[in-house]
C-alpha cells in the first residue's frame, strides 16, 4: 500500500504532527521516495521560477509617477473623531435651535421653519416638473423608464455575478 | 500584523518623506512583480501595472488598517489590479482562468509536440514549460506559497479565497504538475 498524494504533500510542506510512520514507509517504498523526490522537484522549481528582474529604473518610475501626486493625509481616521465629529455637529444644531428660540422667541423659529418648508416644496415642485417635462418631450411615461432601469440593473448584476463567479474559478450554473 | 520597521516606514510616508516610500517599492517589488508575471501574460504590459499597483498602495496607504502584513495588503492590491486588468479583456480572462475542478484536470498542456519535448531536455526548462501551462489562478498560488512564503490565510487574503480552496488548489496543482511530467517524459529524466 503506497502513500496517498496527499500525505506525500503534507509530508513534503511539513504540516503533519507525526511522520514517524510516513518517515518508516519512505525508507522501504523507492515509488513513494520518487513521488515525493517529484513534488520536492516540483516545489524548487517554483522557487527558481521567478519572474524576470524589474527593469533598473523601475523604482525612480514610480517615484517619478508618485512626484505631482498630494501627499495622503498625514494621520490615518481615528474612529474617535468620527464619534467626536457627529456629537459636535448634533451638538451644534441644538445649542443654534435653542439659541434662535432663546433670543427670538418661538414664533421666529417657526416662521423660519415654515421659510425653510416652502422653499423645499417650491423646488420639489420644480424638479418634478422637470422631469415630467423630459419624459413627455421623449415620448416616455414614468412607468415605462422604471422598467428599462430595472432590466438595465438586473443585467448589470447578472453580469457583475457571473464575472466573479468566473474570477473566482466556480462553476456558474451548467457553464 | 505590521512589524515595528514597517509601522515607522509607513508614519514616515504619511508625513510626507518619499524615501520611505522609496523604501517599500524596493522592498515590495519582487511580491507584486511575482502576482503580475504570474497572472498577465503580455509582456508589454507587466511594468505599467506593476507602476499602476504602487501608485495605488501610495494614494491608499492612509487607510491600512494594519491589522494584516503590508505584504499582504500589497499583494491583495497587485492581484486586484490584474483582475481588473482581465475584466476590461474579457476573452482574455477564460483562457487565463481555470474554471472548476474538471477542466483544470482535463486542461491540455500548452506543449504536447515531441518535437518541442525533445528541445526541453534540460529539467529546469522542462519544470518551466508545464509551469507556464498551468492556469494562471494555480501559478499564483503555488508561486506564492513556495517563491514568497506565504500561508494558506496570506494567500487567501490576497486572492479572497478561504484557507481551505487555496490548501486544495495547492495540491491540485502540484499534482497535475507531477502527472504531466510523468506522462511526458520518463522516471529517468529526473
Amino acid at each position: 500500500m503506497h502513500l496517498t498524494d496527499e500525505q506525500i504533500q503534507n509530508y513534503l510542506d511539513k504540516t503533519l504532527l507525526d511522520t514517524t510512520s510516513i518517515d518508516q514507509h519512505l525508507q522501504q517504498c523507492d515509488e513513494c521516495q520518487a513521488q515525493l523526490e517529484l513534488y520536492r522537484i516540483i516545489a524548487n522549481g517554483f522557487k527558481k521560477d521567478s519572474a524576470p528582474e524589474m527593469s533598473a529604473g523601475f523604482v525612480d518610475s514610480v517615484m517619478k509617477a508618485i512626484e505631482p501626486v498630494i501627499i495622503p493625509e498625514t494621520v490615518p481616521a481615528q474612529k474617535s473623531f468620527e464619534w467626536l465629529t457627529l456629537f459636535g455637529g448634533v451638538g451644534f444644531a441644538i445649542v443654534s435651535i435653542v439659541s434662535l428660540i432663546y433670543f427670538n422667541g418661538l414664533d421666529y423659529f417657526i416662521n423660519t421653519y415654515k421659510w425653510f418648508s416652502d422653499k423645499e416644496t417650491v423646488m420639489v415642485d420644480s424638479l418634478s416638473g422637470f422631469g415630467k417635462h423630459i419624459f413627455s418631450t421623449v415620448g416616455l411615461n414614468l412607468q415605462t423608464a422604471l422598467f428599462i432601469a430595472l432590466i438595465l440593473l438586473l443585467f448589470g448584476l447578472l453580469d457583475r455575478f457571473l464575472l466573479q463567479k468566473r474570477l473566482k474559478g466556480m462553476r456558474v450554473f451548467l457553464f | 500584523m505590521v512589524g515595528q520597521n514597517e509601522k515607522e516606514l509607513i508614519q514616515r510616508v504619511l508625513t510626507g518623506d518619499k524615501t520611505a516610500f522609496r523604501q517599500i517599492v524596493v522592498n515590495y517589488q519582487k511580491l507584486v512583480n511575482h502576482i503580475v508575471y504570474k497572472i498577465i501574460h503580455r509582456e508589454a504590459d507587466r511594468e505599467d501595472i506593476c507602476q499602476d499597483v504602487f501608485v495605488k498602495v501610495y494614494l491608499n496607504l492612509s487607510e491600512f488598517q494594519q491589522n494584516s502584513k503590508l505584504s499582504t495588503w500589497i499583494g491583495k492590491i497587485a492581484y486586484n489590479r490584474c483582475l481588473t486588468v482581465l475584466e476590461k479583456k474579457k476573452p482574455l480572462l477564460f483562457d487565463d482562468f481555470a474554471e472548476d475542478d474538471q477542466t483544470i484536470d482535463s486542461m491540455p498542456s500548452d506543449i504536447t509536440d515531441p518535437g518541442q519535448l525533445a528541445e526541453h531536455s534540460d529539467l529546469s526548462v522542462k519544470l518551466k514549460t508545464e509551469i507556464d501551462g498551468l492556469p494562471a489562478n494555480y501559478k499564483t498560488i503555488l508561486s506564492l506559497y513556495h517563491l514568497d512564503e506565504m500561508t494558506y490565510e496570506e494567500i487567501g487574503e490576497i486572492m479572497n479565497l478561504p484557507p481551505g480552496t487555496v490548501k486544495s488548489y495547492l495540491f491540485r496543482g502540484r499534482k497535475l504538475l507531477k502527472d504531466r511530467l510523468l506522462q511526458k517524459y520518463s522516471r529517468e529524466d529526473f
